[in-house]
């Protein structure tokens, strides 16, 4: 049985046996528990999970942000271009943030600072790790601003965060994230906060720069139709696993994991809107008190005792899909019919 | 009366065709203070001369982005707010000119569901004694009788006895939600306004939830003002869906015709936004919006898409288009209705 997915040949990231816990007064949370995958040199990767299944610790972990203590990370290994980033010292590691890898968060608010100027704030990064002089650096922040679509740059600079709207704030954010021509951007949750036509201006605006500048982009998100809308490659999260990867095509149309099939089918669809919601009964397990088996056993249809008593191992199905599930595998005597439908 | 004329009267009954509340060129202002002495400088328009019906047992979707007044409108409608000007008739009767009294009593019949029910439930009283409250204030005065009402609620919504002595923050997003509803059901209303009630909650949950609602719409026979910026909900929840842009209702249909054959641009541009969870789909042409929503305070004049509209003319500025009929139960607001 094959743990892990074949290497390509020269990924820019890789995440390998990541566990990253955090150490409360009630107990250890498993955040993170044994992630694996990898991201492609110019692809974007979507990381889907539903609230508490580790999304955003991932992405925490890569950018070495995890708050510590509670926080840790206490196995594994994620490299970048090749390199470690666990060995890397605080120092090291400010070189690679905002310069080699930039982060976008959800709420553009609060992660600008509400007592400068925009494009003060765009300029820091160019004179941190460009060593731009501030005239220069100003000036890059203009064509910054045009290059993500905010009107009247040249104004629009020497303005406060507060005096521009959602979109536009987002915008800026992704003015600072690009600043440095950055490798690799994550994007966690950056569209929730917004209105649908305001998404899609983002999703555009991030569709072509990454066409433009070839940057691979990590896209966290609870959202499966910006995920159908961007993604290259999809990783589903669930309680701090990975529970299926693959490209985006197979995870719609051919999804494995029940997990999978769950949340594909609670969606309320463009295509057919009588009968029914299928629903994914129970809750996500509490983190302190995970079952012992496979933690989406007590919420799936197909579990047997086998998946209540044995954690079922990461496996692969097809070229490049991964399923961490015991339908697929040599020891299932359950019921292996298709999904039934409602 | 003839008989024809009964039995059109008859057909009507069973079609559900009846209104059970209807709102006339409501208009809610909200003004806008400043200077020394706190004077009145000028108003948001949140809500604008806004008309529409809710018939018996429909669900009636209420979608926009956010400020476009959708929250509002059912806040206003519900005299959660008090209405500028218009009026809102509840089976018949102007509730906008009742006394606080009658008011009170008309309120069991309309309740109102928010996005964060964490935030309307007060954390000093258990689930229990949150609701058992509202059916004391309504008159069930035996303590008895209203903890076998609590049980029978919480049992209604999926949560189970042992839940009625915990408190509001050892429930989950969607349980939570459950308790808004059950208290909201407490007084057997007619009609429920639900405000972004899912869109809080993660997938799996959400759909918990939706089904929730329609097996108690079902049961109960409740009318929904179901207000959400979520198209794939409100599509799949809505028999008939109004689309709300700067305080104007600008479009108003059954929802298949709605989303098949949208006639407002507004409408079309709203629906191709949204993403369809089909990577397939995913390079179809789309109508992309430039800018952003301008500010209510100052619409533009005329048509108030029309800074954002691709179709805009001089006329769109200079008159303001009227909300008009174009088809069967099909209303829009623009001077080129698209097909």
């Amino acid at each position: 049985m094959m743990t892990r997915l074949q290497s390509h040949p020269d990924p820019i990231v890789q995440v390998k046996g990541l566990k990253t816990y955090f150490y409360t007064e009630e107990g250890v949370v498993p955040a993170i528990d044994g992630v694996d995958f990898e991201v492609l040199r110019g692809e974007t990767l979507a990381i889907v999970g539903e609230s508490g299944s580790g999304k955003s610790v991932t992405s925490l972990s890569i950018m070495r942000l995890i708050p510590s203590p509670p926080g840790k990370i206490v196995e594994g290994d994620i490299t970048f271009n090749g390199e470690s980033l666990l060995t890397k010292t605080n120092a090291q590691m400010r070189q690679i943030r905002g310069n080699k890898i930039s982060m976008i968060f959800q709420e553009p608010m609060t992660s600008l600072n509400p007592v400068y100027r925009v494009g003060d704030q765009i300029a820091e990064s160019l004179k941190l790790h460009q060593g731009m002089k501030k005239k220069q650096a100003l000036k890059e922040a203009v064509r910054l601003l045009e290059l993500v679509g905010i009107p009247e740059a040249e104004r629009r600079v020497s303005q406060y965060p507060h005096e521009l709207s959602g979109g536009m704030r987002q915008r800026v954010m992704i003015a600072i994230a690009l600043a440095c021509n950055p490798e690799l951007l994550i994007a966690d949750e950056p569209t929730t906060a917004l209105d649908v036509t305001i998404q899609n201006q983002i999703l555009h605006l991030m569709k072509q720069l990454k066409e433009k500048t070839n940057t691979s982009i990590i896209l966290i998100t609870h959202d499966l139709g910006v995920v159908a809308e961007v993604a290259d490659r999809v990783v589903v999260m669930y309680a701090g696993q990975v529970v299926e990867q693959g490209d985006v095509y197979t995870i719609f149309e051919n999804p494995k994991h029940p997990y999978t099939i769950g949340l594909l089918e609670s969606m309320p669809s463009h295509k057919k809107r009588t009968g029914k919601l299928k629903t994914i009964e129970g809750v996500v397990p509490n983190p302190l008190h995970l079952p012992p088996g496979c933690r989406f056993a007590p919420r799936c249809e197909f579990a047997t005792d086998l998946c209540r008593s044995e954690v079922p191992a990461v496996i692969t199905v097809g070229q490049e899909e991964t399923v961490r599930c015991w339908k697929y595998t040599e020891r299932w005597e359950g019921n292996l019919n298709e999904h039934s439908a409602v | 009366m003839s008989i024809a004329l009964f039995e059109a009267q008859k057909e009507q009954e069973t079609k559900t065709d009846e209104v059970l509340l209807s709102v006339r060129n409501v208009k809610k202002y909200f003004p806008v203070k400043g200077g020394l002495f706190d004077r009145v400088l000028a108003h948001v328009k949140a809500v604008d001369d806004v008309s529409f019906d809710i018939h018996r047992g429909e669900t009636l979707g209420l979608v926009g982005e956010s400020g476009c007044g959708k929250s509002t409108i059912g806040k206003t409608m519900l005299r959660i707010l008090n209405a500028s000007s218009g009026t809102v008739e509840f089976e018949g009767r102007n509730i906008f000119s009742l006394s606080e009294k009658d008011m009170r009593g008309l309120r069991r019949d309309m309740q109102y569901i928010f996005q964060d029910p964490f935030s309307s439930l007060n954390p000093r009283l258990s689930v229990g004694e949150s609701i058992a409250r509202v059916l004391r204030i309504h008159g069930m005065s035996r303590k008895s009788e209203r903890e076998h009402r609590v049980q029978e609620l919480l049992e209604m919504v999926g949560l189970s006895p042992y839940h009625i002595r915990r408190y509001p923050h050892e429930f989950s997003g969607g349980q939570r939600q459950r308790i808004g509803i059950a208290r909201a059901l407490a007084l057997n209303p007619k009609l429920i306004v639900l405000d972004e009630p899912v869109s809080a909650l993660d997938v799996s949950i959400q759909s918990q939830i939706i089904n929730l609602l329609e097996d108690l719409q079902k049961q109960f026979n409740l009318t929904y003002l179901f207000v959400s910026h979520g198209l794939n909900v409100v599509r799949h929840i809505s028999s008939r869906v109004g689309v709300m842009y700067l305080g104007k209702l600008v479009e108003l249909a059954e929802t298949d015709t709605l989303f098949a054959k949208p006639q407002h641009p507004y409408t079309q541009a709203l629906l191709s936004a949204n993403p369809v969870a089909d990577p397939r789909q995913r390079d179809e042409k789309k109508m992309v919006l430039e800018g952003d929503v301008p500010s209510p305070i100052n619409p533009p004049s005329g048509c108030r898409f029309r800074t954002r509209c691709p179709f805009a003319t001089q006329k769109c500025a200079e008159v303001e288009p009227a909300f008009a009929k174009v088809a069967d139960n099909h209303f829009v607001a623009c001077h080129y209705p698209l097909n």
